[in-house]
């Protein structure tokens, strides 16, 4: 088999010393800035090319990949342990993976993380491996409105996100929404800049998040001093125990599924699948009120797919040169600084280099794995720290992170803007992560849409007159269906039991 | 016991050193003494990014001293520009600039005036090219353009945001043939590149490295460039000129400027740093293989350059309308 004989030469090039070192090292270097909020994979892999110069592109490629996907692995573990998102794909695992470390159940909260990423990790680099080609191909049916039709199936999920009141969650997406508008539009319109500058591209995602969860979150913990007594319950297990993983292991494959379609489609797509993958296992759980209140489902879901999401992020830019993230783009770069031409030749005139990397990523999710499953015992133990330590401390990371992120004191400014907001939404019982999900989605959304309609010259049968787009949309609208009448079912049988009651 | 010998070196060492920090109090300070910053004005993994990488091993070894690349990304590039031309004027900051560095100035309401930085050296020209899809039905400009005329409003042209470079470039291609297209804007040159790809739009302008791998890939149909001649990595294709309308495709040039003010000196070095780099055969290498024309302009020229360059973008600008819209 074709596919197998270029495995072979590509785990031949992996294998050797140099790449297998390099490798760690990216993965290595990926699980720190995973870490640190803020500091994103983009950043550091454009901060580390010029270390990769006097080394063979296929090195350099290799070790730059292993950053990337080496950052999702350690992006949860902030995000469990002090509910700051490392990275934005983790920002769904602050909400079940936080409550589980308050109850003492970090270990298998870190546990699941890293497994569930290695699976993902792996299972993405196989279909990776044999279906790339034919998957790019279908990526590139997905013009503007089929994309639109994909950001509105991702809207009908918002009322999964959040635990509380449903026109809470709504409210709290149109407010997203809302955010997501500010910034010049694709026409060239100003909007809600207050002619400052740094609003020009949008409101920042990273400093938002920060905000949201992390500022917000040391916040409200200063009220509640005297409470400290909830993470000082004994640590129970450093790994996940049999129950855990009977729970998470439907979460997992689910969850690598999706993340794999995802990730191939444009857009800020480990997010979203992390996101979606939330959402899904929460519609089917048999007791969806576990959700946010420590729930390793929605660890190990969401966790599966981002990592995952990873693998689907690769097709466009190893067969087509398409770099469909920020991520991406630095890649591709690095492509190109080393001499290698990122386009739909790179497997035919590189093959060294397409094969060497998938190959690596095999490898790579194995070291990560092997990696991270020690540093769970030292990661539970942060939470010992005193919070007169630990505060400080993690204001202090989400500070130097919100600058590192474009070097711009607005983003400063935006976060602790936003860590208020945060801290009043909790008080009045809002929840962030609608707000999030609607506010990455609406850029996307509304550019699709103004896209489909200017080649359309403002028909909007567009939508429907394409089949992929078509189906999307009927996916959603049943979805739409489907909750109005689950709800009313809901409503009525518990009004059936008040009448009976007062019978 | 120290010996006399010793008292002796210890002494000539002190007066020595202390001679040194003297001179050095007194004589011009080493340039550079630290890392000089390059500001890239956009995200990483853009071109701008890729070209600061690429000069900078080579600028490195010529100044003898180290880079920081620092991305400010935002505004579409004037954040970055503002603060080039508001860094202190020592030599340790400088910024990339291309066309939309000219382009800005009446696109936004913060853009820079070209004349409020100093350009130092022009590094690499890359020309820009219309593409469209191997299957489209034009094979060259003149059908393409009669396709138009016949059809206003029928051809798709993919850009990378209103008011951005190679939406200019479109309005310069109605200017000068007289069609009217249907402008799809994206958010940056890679989507309306995928957008092409995938069939969503019939055409679109940018820059030949960008579009070289998927014509070599035959994905793509080259159908004009932009520059004065043709360009040696796809020789069969003509210029504007050729095609007998004015040549108003405006590629991709970068420019690396300083803030005005920066002692003559230092102008200099950072000059000749910039020069040596640029002739380094890895840089050429690597330009050659994507496309673009290691083309030299030192400080003398570049004042002109730009005010050439900004009137051929006013010309359109004027004769499209376009204003940034609060």
């Amino acid at each position: 088999m074709e596919v197998f004989q270029n495995m072979v030469t590509g785990f031949a090039i992996a294998i050797t010393p140099m790449n297998l070192v390099l490798c760690l090292v990216g993965c290595f270097v990926g699980t720190l800035i995973g870490v640190l909020p803020g500091i994103g994979p983009a950043a550091t892999i454009a901060l580390l090319l010029p270390v990769t110069f006097n080394l063979p592109p296929a090195t350099a490629i290799i070790m730059l990949s292993g950053i990337f996907y080496g950052a999702m692995y350690g992006g949860s573990t902030t995000a469990i342990l002090v509910n700051i998102p490392g990275e934005a794909a983790s920002a769904i695992t602050c909400l079940d993976g936080y409550q589980m470390a308050r109850q003492g159940r970090a270990g298998p909260a870190l546990g699941i993380a890293a497994f569930g990423s290695f699976i993902a990790g792996t299972f993405g680099v196989f279909l990776l491996m044999l279906i790339a080609p034919p998957v790019a191909d279908m990526a590139l049916k997905f013009g503007p409105p089929e994309i639109f039709a994909v950001m509105v199936l991702g809207l009908t999920i918002l009322n999964y996100l959040s635990s509380g009141s449903l026109i809470k969650a709504f409210i709290i997406g149109l407010i997203g929404l809302f955010i997501g508008m500010i910034g010049i539009d694709i026409a060239g319109i100003y909007r809600f800049t207050f002619g400052i500058p740094d609003f020009y591209d949008g409101i920042g995602l990273v400093p938002v998040l920060m905000g949201l969860f992390g500022v917000a979150e040391v916040l409200l913990n200063l009220e509640q001093i005297v409470t400290r007594h909830i993470f000082e319950t004994r640590i129970k297990g450093l790994l996940p125990n049999r129950e855990d993983w009977k729970r998470s292991a439907m979460p997992i494959l689910r969850g690598s599924f999706i993340g794999f379609v995802m990730g191939v489609i444009p857009g800020p797509s480990n997010t979203i699948s992390s996101f979606v993958s939330y959402a899904m296992e929460k519609r089917l759980s048999k007791s969806p009120d576990r959700f946010g209140k420590g729930a390793i489902e929605g660890v190990a879901g969401p966790e599966s797919a981002n990592n995952s999401a990873c693998a689907g992020n690769f097709i466009p830019v190893l067969t087509l040169g398409i770099p469909t993230s920020a991520v991406m783009a630095v890649i591709v770069g690095a492509f190109i600084i080393h001499g290698v031409t990122p386009g739909p030749l790179l497997i035919k005139n590189n093959p060294d280099i397409f094969w060497g990397t998938i190959a690596s990523m095999y490898i790579g999710n194995i070291m990560l794995l092997i990696l991270n499953l020690p540093l769970i015992g030292i990661w539970v133990r942060v939470l010992k720290v005193p919070y007169g330590i630990l505060f400080p401390l993690i204001l202090l990371f989400c500070f130097v992170g919100a600058y590192a992120n474009n070097n711009s004191l607005a983003e400063l400014n935006v976060m602790i803007f936003f860590g208020l907001v945060g801290y009043l939404m909790k008080k009045t019982g809002f929840e962030p992560a609608p707000l999030v999900m609607a506010y990455i989605l609406c850029p996307f959304l509304e550019e699709a849409f103004r896209q489909s309609l200017i080649k359309s010259h403002g028909d909007f049968s567009i939508f429907i007159k394409r089949p992929i787009s078509a189906t999307i949309l009927a996916i959603a609208a049943g979805i739409i269906v489907l909750n109005v009448f689950s709800g009313v079912k809901q409503r009525r049988k518990s009004l059936l039991e008040k009448i009976k009651e007062e019978d | 016991m120290k010996t006399r010998k010793q008292h002796m070196m210890m002494v000539a060492v002190w007066v020595t050193l202390s001679l040194l920090l003297t001179a050095n109090g007194f004589a011009q300070e080493k340039f550079p003494s630290r890392p000089i910053q390059f500001i890239i004005p956009w995200a990483p993994g853009g071109g701008g990014t890729v070209n600061a990488q690429a000069l900078q091993p080579h600028f490195e070894k010529a100044i003898g001293g180290s880079v920081q690349i620092i991305n400010k990304p935002g505004g579409g590039g004037t954040i970055a520009w503002n603060y080039v031309a508001n860094a202190a004027p020592d030599g340790y900051t400088v910024g990339v600039t291309n066309q939309s560095f000219i382009l800005t100035q009446y696109t936004t309401r913060t853009g820079v005036s070209f004349k409020k930085v100093d350009p130092i050296i022009m590094v690499i020209d890359m020309p820009a090219a219309l593409a469209v899809r191997t299957d489209a039905p034009w094979k060259n400009f003149k059908e393409y353009i009669g396709y138009a005329k016949a059809n206003p409003g029928k051809v798709q042209m993919g850009n990378s945001g209103m008011g951005a470079n190679y939406h200019v470039s479109a309005l310069g291609i109605e200017m000068v043939t007289g069609v009217k297209l249907t402008h799809v804007p994206f958010k940056g040159a890679g989507p309306s590149i995928t957008a092409l790809l995938g069939g969503h739009v019939d055409s679109a302008v940018s820059e030949l490295p960008t579009l070289l791998p998927y014509v070599e890939g035959k994905k793509f149909r080259l159908l004009v460039v932009g520059s004065p001649e043709r360009n040696p990595a796809v020789p069969d294709i003509p210029t504007m000129k050729e095609e007998g309308y004015e040549q108003i495709l405006i590629g991709a040039w970068y420019v690396w400027s300083a803030p005005k003010g920066v002692p003559k000196n230092r102008f200099q070095k950072l000059h000749d740093a910039f020069k040596a780099a640029m002739e380094a055969p890895e840089y050429r290498e690597l330009y050659r293989k994507l496309g673009g024309v290691a083309r030299y302009m030192g400080p003398q020229e570049l004042p002109a350059f730009y005010e050439q360059e900004d009137r051929a973008l006013k010309k359109i600008i004027d004769f499209s309308g376009f204003k940034p819209i609060e």
